[in-house]
């Protein structure tokens, strides 16, 4: 009775197997069927091209210039709702123009794929700024006197960093003179010169963006003069002060074999 | 790459790792607020142009803007005098963020004094000063002239 019982159990399972060999074969066969008349493409990520910094340096036949200028700054400010211990009457801080400093620094100039010319620039600089003030009354006994709780740096000691696309502008002999549109953003860092005003509030942004949009003129590929117009991307400050400079940049550059 | 190239990719990684690490030099905070309240302070008369005492809600103002007023000078070797013959020295303190002004000094007549002031707001040109007793506040408005 055991064997028989062992036997059929056996039986069973053989044919149970079976069953489901079949059906996963057919099922196999499907999926080949499907494959064969939908045709449906395998995925794959979309390709993207990649730009290797040093490609940009050691393919694109750069120049390595030196560049000098000066640069002339303002700030915007509005102080809104920061509050501080000190105070600051508009009347006496206002200087609403653009203020001269200096910058100076090394820049390589290229063409990548000989048809998208760039440069990329470093620079040290001292930046000095006038600044505008919204003014708000503080004191309620006199609402004749504009106040802010917050003072502008006259001046700051800056390291940049710019990448700039150039395009040519079809304009005069251009085998002598080369008109360049410039556009890119920049990255500007304080070093030092931090005045107490400041070292109080500790309002500034270590590193700050801008964006320079800007002409360079090149006169017989030896020498370019160029003027860029910064503006700060966002406040230069921390909020609640909203601080936005806005700088323009002249100069001349030369490539450093012509020196060195 | 050739060697100037290296230099070139040197320098640009050089420069944007200053940019990153490099901390604009910096005082620690309360000692900065002193020396900036001091230095905003000194060598300067300052005159009394407003009081006003804040009784709860009540608020009265005394204005004396164009009149023969009360003044106090500050100077840089943290002595001072005023308009009533007070001579003394001060001390500018922080505590917990709350700038106060200290006087101790001697009348005209050689009797000690000495009075401690909250600086609600200082300026180089416009100082406001506070003090409470018996539930009521003075606030003084004064101008540097």
């Amino acid at each position: 009775m055991f064997l028989l019982l062992v036997s059929a159990q056996l039986v069973g399972s053989a044919q149970n197997k079976s069953f489901f060999t079949n059906k996963f074969a057919s099922k196999s066969k499907d999926t080949s069927l499907i494959k064969k008349h939908l045709a449906v493409p395998a995925f794959s990520f979309p390709k993207v091209k990649y730009v290797k910094i040093s490609d940009l340096v050691a393919n694109t036949h750069p120049v390595f210039s030196v560049m000098a200028g000066a640069s002339f700054a303002k700030q915007v400010v509005n102080a809104g709702g920061y509050v501080s211990k000190f105070n600051y009457n508009v009347a006496d801080i206002q200087k609403d123009n653009y203020t001269p400093g200096f910058f100076a620094g090394v820049r390589v100039d290229g063409t990548y794929q000989n048809k998208h010319a760039y440069s990329i620039s470093a620079s040290l600089g001292k930046l000095s700024s006038g600044a505008n003030y919204a003014a708000n009354p503080q004191f309620s006994v006199d609402s004749t006197k504009g106040y802010s709780s917050f003072k502008a740096e006259g001046q700051l000691y800056v390291l940049n960093i710019a990448a700039h696309y150039k395009k040519l502008i079809p304009f005069g002999n251009q085998s002598n003179h080369q008109l360049y549109v410039v556009a890119g953003p920049s990255i500007g860092t304080r070093l030092f010169g931090t005045s107490i005003d400041n070292e109080v509030t500790d309002a500034y942004k270590r590193i700050f963006f801008k964006g320079d949009i800007g002409l360079e003129w090149n006169n017989r590929k030896a020498y370019t003069f160029f003027l860029h117009y910064q503006h700060s991307l966002g406040s230069m400050t921390k909020s609640p002060i909203q601080n936005n400079l806005n700088a323009f940049e002249l100069g001349v550059f030369t490539a450093a074999k012509e020196i060195f | 790459m050739k060697k100037t190239n290296t230099h070139i990719l040197g320098f640009t990684l050089l420069a944007a790792f200053l940019m990153l690490l490099t901390p604009a030099c910096k005082k620690d905070m309360p000692s900065a607020e002193l020396e900036l309240s001091y230095q905003m302070l000194s060598n300067k008369k300052w005159f009394l142009d407003y009081a006003q005492t804040i009784v709860g809600n009540n608020v009265t103002t005394r204005n004396y803007l164009g009149q023969s007023t009360y003044f106090v000078v500050f100077y840089a070797n943290r002595t001072t005098i005023d308009s009533d013959g007070i001579k003394g020295t001060y001390t500018v303190t922080n505590t917990n963020g709350q700038l106060d002004i200290k006087v101790i000094g001697t009348t005209a007549n050689n009797a000690a004094v000495e009075y401690n002031y909250k600086a609600e707001s200082i300026g180089s040109s416009t100082l406001v000063l506070s003090y409470t007793s018996n539930n009521i506040i003075t606030k003084l408005y004064y101008t540097a002239k």
